[in-house]
Parts: structure tokens; C-alpha cells; sequence
């Protein structure tokens, strides 16, 4: 094949930088570069244009791994939790253990909000909002229209035991994606 | 394949494509052609390794070379004792 890519060679590139546009410039121009390179260096080799393409993929889901990778990367080095969690949940769909982490996140979430807003509410009507425990032996919290047959557990203690829920559920939720992401970041090369 | 890449980077730096062979023909890995240099990319962002184009001075084409970084060559040696941890007590459990 000649140094000059033909018409197939520039499409295909051509859709790989449309598709790296969530990248910058430079990253963009050094992977189509290096791309191009490598899809010559093959066809010295012998291998034609088709199959070298047909190796690679299609450009759009060539493209779509560096996004990928780049998105993790990023992610992983900001440690922001929004931009974990957006990234684990974009993964959530074709990863098990994303899907764990986002219903432990949830749940931890729920668990925090609702001692947070019990203990917002607890002193415009301390009878009935609080932590119960039931004559069966089952927990609640938040509120109870007949509070005979329950006992209420903290009392002013819930502000305390509300910050220490928040605590948790922020410090846990945060290991948990991250780990999720450098989890499915390895697990995406094997 | 993260361990087997920094392996091979830590002989020495490579470019792409001689990366790609050698671990299909020193490691035996069966490594999907499109699947190397997104995973460069991922590791040079990470900070693990770095690169940068060199000039074949035979009048060959530019070829990027990658490299390994301190922080590379340390996460290196981690996930090589680490194999080595698993492997040991994987084949201590197989001798049984």
C-alpha cells in the first residue's frame, strides 16, 4: 500500500477523531497518528486494509474505549464522588458489580437521608418521630401514628447518631466506588 | 494484561505495536488488537508510564514509545508480588 491512506483508511480515521471528541486536541491528533501508523506498519506486514480495520473494530467503538479509559482515568484521579458515581453508572448496564455498588450506594443513601430527616422533624413532634423498635423486634425510623406498642430508642441522641449515619454512609459510599472503578478498570482488559 | 504491559515496559521502552507481539508471543496472551493502545493511553493519564514519538533514523516511520514512570515501576513490583502471593497459595491449594 502507498504512504498516501486511501479513501477507506481516512473515513476510518475520519470517524475515529468524531468520535474522540470528548478528548482534547492533542490526545485526539497523537491517537488518530498512532493509529494511522500502526494500521500502515500491519499492511507492511501483509495483512490488508480490511482486516487490520476489522481487528481494530469500527471507529465509533475504537474510539468509545479511549473515552472509556479516559473517563476512569479522570474519575479515579479526581476521586470526586459525583464523577465515580457517573461513571460506575454508565458502566451499569454491562457490569454486575457496578449494579452491587450502585444499590449499596443507594441504600446507604437512604439509610443516612432517612435518619437525617427523622431528626429534622423530631422536635416539632418528638411522640411520634424517632428510632422504634417494635413489641416484634423490628426497627423503624421516622414516624409512628400509635407509639404504644413500640419504644423509642435515642431520643435526643438521634442529631449525634444522624451525623454519624451521614459519616458512614458518605465515607463507605465513597470505598465502594471507588474500588467498583478501579475494579472494572482492570477487569476491562482480561 | 495490566501486570504483563508494565512487565514488558520494565526490560525497556517499547512502541505499540512491538508491545502488542510480545505479549501474544512472550506472555501468550491473546490480546484483541484494539484493546493496547486505549490501555497505554488509560496508564500514561494514570501517570504509570509516558511516551513520546521517536524518529526512526533509518527514514522509517515515527513510532511512540512508552515507558515506565517511578509510580509505574513501584505499581509494577506490587502487582508481581501480589501474582506471586496468588499463584503460590493457588498452587500450594491444586497440590493438595
Amino acid at each position: 500500500m502507498d504512504e498516501k491512506p486511501d479513501a477507506v483508511l481516512k473515513t476510518y480515521l475520519r470517524q475515529l477523531r468524531w468520535g474522540l471528541a470528548p478528548q482534547s486536541a492533542g490526545d485526539r491528533d497523537d491517537i488518530v497518528e498512532e493509529t494511522r501508523l500502526h494500521i500502515l506498519a500491519r499492511i507492511e506486514q501483509g495483512q490488508t486494509l480490511q482486516a487490520v480495520l476489522a481487528s481494530l473494530g469500527p471507529a465509533e467503538v475504537y474510539a468509545s474505549r479511549f473515552n472509556d479509559e479516559m473517563e476512569i482515568t479522570g474519575a479515579l484521579g479526581s476521586e470526586k464522588p459525583v464523577a465515580v458515581l457517573f461513571a460506575i453508572l454508565r458502566r451499569a448496564h454491562r457490569s454486575l458489580t457496578a449494579v452491587a455498588a450502585v444499590a449499596s450506594v443507594l441504600a446507604l443513601s437512604v439509610c443516612a437521608l432517612a435518619f437525617v430527616v427523622t431528626a429534622g422533624l423530631k422536635p416539632f413532634d418528638p411522640e411520634h418521630i424517632g428510632l422504634w423498635l417494635s413489641s416484634h423486634g423490628s426497627l423503624l425510623v421516622g414516624s409512628i401514628s400509635n407509639p404504644t406498642d413500640h419504644r423509642e430508642l435515642l431520643g435526643g441522641w438521634i442529631y449525634p447518631v444522624a451525623a454519624i449515619m451521614v459519616t458512614i454512609a458518605w465515607l463507605l459510599g465513597r470505598l465502594v466506588m471507588l474500588w467498583t472503578l478501579r475494579k472494572i478498570a482492570r477487569k476491562s482488559h482480561v | 494484561m495490566e501486570i504483563a504491559l508494565l512487565h514488558l515496559l520494565g526490560d525497556g521502552p517499547e512502541y505499540g505495536l512491538e508491545i502488542l507481539e510480545r505479549m501474544r508471543r512472550d506472555a501468550g496472551l491473546n490480546v484483541a488488537e484494539g484493546t493496547i493502545y486505549p490501555l497505554l493511553h488509560r496508564l500514561e493519564k494514570g501517570g504509570s508510564i509516558k511516551s513520546e514519538w521517536r524518529v526512526d533514523p533509518a527514514g522509517g516511520r515515527p513510532r511512540r514509545y512508552y515507558a515506565l514512570t517511578k509510580l509505574g515501576t513501584d505499581e509494577r513490583q506490587a502487582l508481581v508480588a501480589e501474582w506471586h502471593r496468588i499463584s503460590a497459595a493457588m498452587n500450594a491449594f491444586l497440590r493438595e
